[in-house]
């Protein structure tokens, strides 16, 4: 009896290509390449690629559905750190199980966002099946300024909070403390209420006198926070 | 064989004995002698890298990091998101926020602010001037800078503009107008206005001898500071001579008339803060002393030498303030700042108010008897005294007339206190006398109504009069005998640590005594003592100098903290 014929080995740079279309389908429509699905039926390599990148696809959708998913403290910080210690190590030889991994950082954001009474339950992805158009993914493009501006808000709120924890208590404190009065047995003479008043609008006269100071102090922290995109740009 | 040639030594070690001190240059020099010459503000910062680095690694930011107050500046919401935002910019730059600090802004960084004409504030204009140690990494980072804005759509286009055969980069925003930038000589300049930006490139070319904004730091001495915000006056004259003739009430009409006059003779003035062990804040003008108004020269002038009374002030002092105040002359100083003929205005009341109580004919000898050397100061109480601190005022008083006419005046003081108390309170006001060797020492006593160790007392001892919270503090004064050569005392001096363990030990009593008649609970002042001292945590000391020299009058406060900055 003579044994079935063995399927063809793959070409490598069939695979390449296959690969680098999969990758592609999720920039969205009008892309140059498109997967073979000829190919991932007889690949087997590239087929479980190709499941990873479908689950990928479907958490950004799911994402971008609903309410904006928001990352507990530090998030950003430890993934970078996690990506980062990943490259150092070198686990990850197989560009397949990198896309695993980002789509399953996906899928588990998309579980763990808060959810409302009339949120759908999660859906398991399906087989792959390039014959469908891809699914268009629109990437967040990257608003410097905005980062900045939050950079800035965020260290003035900061700082802010600092200073009000140290100065709070003081100023609490102080009026806190019963006033004494004392009686006033001197009386001003009327020739005298001119100096008197005088005298007591020196502090207001001095506020006036430093107020040109203030005001150009005060344009120029605007001017150099707009300057450094610290705040957001306004008309001039 | 020939003597060996004396001369030339005898020269050197002449001119080394005469040579002026060098001035410390700061590595800011290079770019404020590139500064426009006409700033009104300059903000510098240099050396950061240093700091940084002595800060991150010394004792302080050892103890910062595990203290309360550490912990609470770490944690929480906002932190998270400054966190994340150096994570992003190091993310998408490329470049982490100890490189910045290291190969771009640790040398220096100015910010000068160019104020517009009068009538025409939008008229300002501002340059950023950086000084990196590799120039290529901020190279790098601008150009990732302009493809992530352009990728964002925040940047519509990078062209190249020119201005006497020199380029300059300009970048055109979405939203906003466009912003220019070169790098020149190693010298990285940064502006939103276009006339700045080629008005650096020509002074680039040919920079002016001597630079006024660099001349102006180096004669307040901040030309080496860690962070200076210095101040052009001629800058705001218009504006403020403007209020000055615009405001219609008299009294401030007058006080900026006089203002101005100090205003014109000021030439310069500079906030300063550097960080050693510890950490310094001075705050310096200067001035052209011929200049000054007469009366307020005598204040801002003043002979060197500060109070005599500083060696009477106890080592345990929680506060301390003293200084050389000749009332005549305070008199004449203020009352040039009021309408008129302040001067004499002022003195024609004070003598109506004052003369009744001292007599008439003996206001002349109090004004000149009392002073110029006073102090006063706080201590925590004695063993065993309760809980109110020991407060003293000491003022060097003339014998004669003078002291005669100012303790008849505190005698009648002090029996008026006790007669308005008596009359409206179940607690009553006792006066008493007692001797403390040659010194009589009278005071009003209060078992009931006075917080435990307050009696409040007056007494002059040798040469000077002392007023008092408690007649202990009169026998523990010790009457000084002068100051000893050269020597420099300061303004004030505050114990941090003598305050907070003065608040921590005797918190509830305080609390209790605060808020007796209120509705506030003790509690809640209690708790806001408790946290107040956890502020004072760290700091250690600080002291405040008033210094004059060569027409520069510089405040400075030094302030040492629980641990070391470096």
């Amino acid at each position: 009896m003579t044994p079935a014929p063995l399927p063809p080995t793959p070409d490598p740079a069939t695979c390449s290509a296959f690969r680098r279309a999969a990758r592609q389908s999720l920039d969205g429509p009008g892309v140059a390449e498109v997967p073979d699905p000829a190919h991932a039926a007889a690949c087997l390599d590239c087929r479980r690629y190709a499941a990873a990148v479908r689950v990928l696809a479907s958490g950004l959708v799911e994402l971008g559905r609903g309410p904006t998913p928001v990352p507990t403290a530090g998030f950003a910080d430890r993934v970078v750190r996690a990506a980062l210690r990943e490259r150092r190590v070198r686990t990850l030889r197989r560009p397949g199980a990198g896309l695993a991994m980002a789509a399953g950082v996906l899928v588990a954001v998309a579980l763990l966002r808060p959810r409302g009474g009339n949120d759908p339950a999660p859906v398991a992805p399906s087989a792959p099946d390039f014959a469908q158009a891809p699914i268009p993914i629109t990437p967040e493009p990257v608003r410097v300024e905005e980062k900045l501006s939050e950079a800035g808000s965020a260290l003035a709120a900061l700082t802010r909070r600092t200073a009000g924890e140290a100065v709070g208590p003081t100023r609490d404190l102080f009026a806190s403390f019963a006033t004494p009065t004392f009686p006033t047995t001197v009386a001003v003479p009327p020739d005298a209420e001119p100096v008197v008043e005088a005298l007591a609008e020196i502090p207001q006269a001095a506020q006036a006198g430093v107020e040109p100071v203030t005001n150009s102090a005060r344009r120029a922290v605007a001017l150099f926070l707009r300057d450094t995109g610290l705040s957001p740009p306004t008309a001039h | 064989m020939p003597a060996p040639p004396r001369a030339p030594v005898v020269l050197v070690a002449l001119a080394l004995a005469f040579a002026p001190a060098v001035a410390t240059a700061g590595p800011a020099e290079p770019l404020l002698r590139l500064v426009p010459p006409d700033t009104t503000l300059c903000f510098v910062l240099q050396d950061l890298r240093t700091h940084v680095n002595n800060l991150a690694g010394s004792p302080f930011a050892d103890w910062l990091s595990n203290s309360p107050v550490g912990r609470r500046f770490g944690g929480g919401a906002d932190a998270d998101r400054v966190r994340a935002a150096a994570t992003f910019f190091q993310t998408m730059l490329g470049v982490s926020a100890p490189d910045l600090l290291d190969e771009v802004f640790g040398d220096a960084v100015v910010f000068a602010y160019q104020a517009g004409p009068p009538g025409k504030p939008a008229d300002e204009a501002g340059l950023i001037l950086i000084k990196p140690r590799k120039p290529e990494v901020l190279a790098r980072l601008v150009g990732k800078l302009n493809d992530l804005q352009k990728a964002g759509g925040e940047l519509k286009a990078v062209r190249e503009g020119t201005h006497r055969g020199q380029s300059y980069t300009v970048r055109e925003k979405a939203a906003g107008g466009p912003e220019y930038h070169t790098t020149r000589d190693g010298v990285f300049a940064f502006t939103g206005q276009e006339g700045v930006i080629r008005a650096f490139l020509d002074r680039n070319a040919s920079p002016a001898e001597p630079s006024p904004v660099l001349a102006g730091f180096r004669r307040l001495g901040v030309q080496d500071k860690a962070a200076v915000l210095w101040l052009n006056p001629r800058g705001v004259e218009p504006e403020l001579r403007a209020k000055a003739a615009a405001t219609a009430d008299p009294n401030e009409r007058a006080f900026l008339h006089q203002f101005l006059k100090l205003w014109a003779a000021t030439d310069g003035l500079a906030a300063a803060v550097h960080p050693d062990r510890g950490l310094e804040v001075t705050v310096s003008a200067a001035v052209r002393r011929e200049a000054v108004p007469p009366e307020l020269a005598a204040l801002l002038f003043p002979t060197p030498g500060g109070s005599a009374v500083w060696p009477a002030v106890p080592a345990d002092a929680m506060l301390a303030v003293g200084g050389r105040a000749a009332v005549p002359k305070l008199f004449e100083a203020v009352g040039s700042f009021l309408p008129g003929d302040g001067k004499k205005a002022l003195r024609a009341v004070l003598d109506d108010g004052l003369g009744p109580v001292f007599g008439k004919d003996k206001l002349p000898a109090v004004a000149k008897g009392v002073g110029p050397d006073w102090a006063a100061w706080v201590a925590p109480p004695g063993p065993d005294a309760g809980w109110f601190p020991r407060g003293v005022a000491a003022v060097r008083l003339a014998e004669g007339d003078a002291t005669r006419a100012v303790t008849r005046a505190l005698d009648l003081g002090f029996q008026l206190a006790q007669v308005a108390h008596n009359q409206s309170h179940p607690d009553q006001i006792d006066s008493r006398e007692e001797r403390q060797g040659d010194v009589i020492v009278r005071s009003l006593a209060n078992d009931a109504g006075f917080p435990p160790g307050l009696r409040p007392c007056y007494a002059v001892k040798g040469g000077y009069l002392i007023l008092a919270t408690t007649p202990a503090a009169v026998a523990e004064f010790t009457p000084p005998a002068g100051m000893s050569e050269g020597a420099n005392p300061p303004l004030a001096r505050c114990s941090v640590r003598q305050v907070r363990e003065y608040l921590t030990r005797y918190r509830e009593l305080i609390a209790n005594a605060a808020t007796t008649g209120q509705q506030k609970p003790p509690a809640d002042v209690a708790d806001g003592l408790g946290k107040l001292a956890g502020v004072l945590e760290a700091f250690d000391r600080a002291d405040l100098r008033y210094e004059t020299s060569d027409g520069r009058v510089a405040l400075t406060l030094r302030i040492e903290l629980a641990k070391p900055l470096k």
